[in-house]
């Protein structure tokens, strides 16, 4: 009789706990400090075509100096995260790292006040690497937007990079993507010993 | 030999359970597993046996990742071996460590062997197949709201009642 | 600092092992305290009359789940940042199926029969054996059915974003889902104890 009742208590608590979850999730949906609200992302083929045209940008690198010497976008300043001073974002900046582990942790800590002016590369540097300076794109019948594949092979070939072509028209799905409801891209640490999934 | 402490109460070990997975997903970014570590052992052997063999196959590269780190020095391989301890921690501290074998009452003990070891082969074909088992699926997975873990248990338990009818002289 | 700590480079790969040890050391040692690691304990949810399976694998999940939510919630931890297996529809109702009945033939699943290997339960170490040689014969014919082994494929995909509603939503459903399977479940124990 001792145990029905410890187990009856159990789905009370239980209960009790997901009944303020529902409350709080549909109150505060963002989570209690904003964990959940998307940053505004800029593509990277966006991004090339406005250095490009010489836009006046304010781009952040903030990995650290020796995998900024290594590459970097152009015009970028290189700021490593542990000595960035959020009291320096004084107008819009566009920051970027590796995956994306750096900038998040930026956004993490930035307050609401500065996330509006703050745009994140989506994918950062590697997306510019794999999309932009060497980019798979589709030829064949196939191929419907061939506007976009002009676009990012000019860019492609303005940067110096140099771009592979296949016969499958999926390729082109990255660039035509919205960004405008975005959410962070999936990364994870890489180069470890942790295989992930089972 | 005294007799076994009684098992605790179920939910009490299911919280438990559920804070360790939550533990595992704050810490590491990843669920609990079993099956992964067994498939990282036997592609080991593989790889002994026939190193171009294993990199012929795309299943075993899978596990052998790019050959600069030993693929037993892997987390879930150091998991199940935390397993091993923990079940004998467990079993040690309620005396219920002994050599024994746990069969239906009709059934001999080699028949019990040989259906054990039929039942090891044909989960291994459904987890591999589905790419993960209860740990690693079902209670990762379901926590995670993940669309596949849930029709695996579904489909788990509609398996087990479908085929345990067939299967009563085994257990009663 | 938010988690997951590993992916944020808050903690390095030998201590990410040693800290695989001491979980694997906890979920084995909840498994045995319930009785996981008895093969007659684990069939016997399949006869109805013990459901101690359903009961501590659904209370599991759902307090990791309530968990993800709160500590989410909080700001402690990027939910979608925690590895998910990506859907295959048909591999995964046909796996599981295949699971069901090799787990009812074995008395095991892969993790308690390693619970039951170290407890010296017999049986259990030949249930390793045999996952290990399945698992050995899956590797060999890998190749020839590649193809169904990526049919159906949904990409890494949760019931949120399947059903589009917000997460607290959801949580409350399969918690009231899993509350009335225990109900169920202490109602099917008590009427199969009678008898």
């Amino acid at each position: 009789m001792n145990d029905i009742s410890i187990n009856k208590r159990l789905a009370l608590i239980g209960f009790g706990i997901v009944l303020a979850g529902l409350v709080m999730a549909l109150a505060f949906p963002d989570g209690l400090y904003n964990v959940n609200k998307q940053p505004s992302f800029i593509g990277v083929v966006e991004l090339a075509e406005k250095i490009k045209n010489r836009e006046k940008l304010n781009i952040i690198d903030l990995r650290d100096g020796e995998s900024f010497e290594e590459f970097h976008i152009p015009t970028a300043t290189n700021i490593p995260l542990d000595e960035f001073d959020l009291a320096s974002i004084k107008e819009q900046i566009i920051v970027y790292s590796g995956g994306d582990l750096l900038t998040r942790r930026l956004w993490d800590a930035l307050p609401d006040s500065l996330r509006e002016r703050t745009v994140v590369v989506y994918g950062g540097v590697n997306d510019w690497y794999d999309r932009v300076l060497y980019p798979k794109l589709p030829f064949g019948k196939g191929v419907t937007n061939k506007r976009m594949v002009d676009k990012v092979h000019n860019l492609c070939q303005f940067y110096g990079g140099f771009a592979d072509f296949e016969n499958d028209a999926a390729l082109i799905a990255y660039y035509e993507r919205d960004l405008s409801n975005a959410s962070w891209p999936k990364v994870h640490r890489s180069g470890g010993l942790i295989r992930k999934g089972c | 030999m005294k007799n076994p402490k009684p098992y605790w109460n179920p939910y009490i070990c299911g919280i438990g359970l559920g804070l360790v997975l939550l533990a595992a997903f704050l810490v590491m970014g990843r669920g609990i597993g079993a099956s992964g570590a067994m498939t990282s052992v036997v592609v080991t052997g593989v790889h002994t046996v026939s190193k171009s063999h294993a990199e012929a196959s795309a299943f075993y590269m899978g596990y052998l990742g790019d050959g600069t780190i030993h693929p037993l020095k892997d987390w879930l391989v150091f998991e199940v071996l935390g397993v091993l301890i923990g079940g004998f921690i467990s079993g040690r501290l309620a005396g219920r460590n002994k050599i024994k074998i746990e069969k239906g009452p009709l059934i001999s003990n080699n028949r019990r062997f040989l259906f054990a070891f039929i039942g090891g082969i044909i989960m291994a074909f459904g987890t591999k197949l589905a790419r993960g088992c209860t740990s690693g699926q079902a209670l990762t997975g379901g926590a995670m709201m993940n669309v596949g873990s849930w029709l695996f248990m579904i489909a788990l338990f509609v398996g087990a009642y479908a085929m345990a009818g067939f299967v009563k002289r085994l257990w009663i | 600092m938010n988690g997951p700590f590993y992916d944020f480079g808050w903690i390095g790969e030998e201590a990410s092992l040693a800290f695989a040890l001491v979980i694997g050391i906890a979920f084995g040692f909840f498994l045995e305290r319930a009785g996981l690691g008895s093969a007659k304990k684990l069939s016997a949810q399949f006869y109805l009359k013990d459901m101690t399976v359903f009961k501590m694998m659904f209370t599991a999940i759902i307090t990791a789940m309530i968990g993800v939510f709160w500590l989410n919630w909080f700001g402690l931890l990027h939910a979608d940042m925690i590895y998910l297996t990506p859907t295959f529809v048909w591999p995964q109702v046909i796996g599981g199926l295949v699971f069901g009945v090799g787990f009812i033939i074995g008395g095991y699943c892969p993790g308690t029969s390693c619970v039951a290997s170290a407890t010296g339960s017999l049986d259990g170490v030949m249930n390793v054996a045999g996952l290990l040689l399945g698992i050995l014969v899956f590797g060999e014919v890998y190749p020839w059915i590649e193809g169904f082994y990526t049919a159906g494929g949904m990409g890494q995909i949760t019931f949120v974003e399947y059903l589009n509603l917000p997460s607290g939503l959801v949580v409350f459903m399969l918690v009231i889902i899993a509350l009335a399977g225990f109900w169920a479940s202490e109602w099917i124990e008590s009427k199969n104890a009678i008898k």
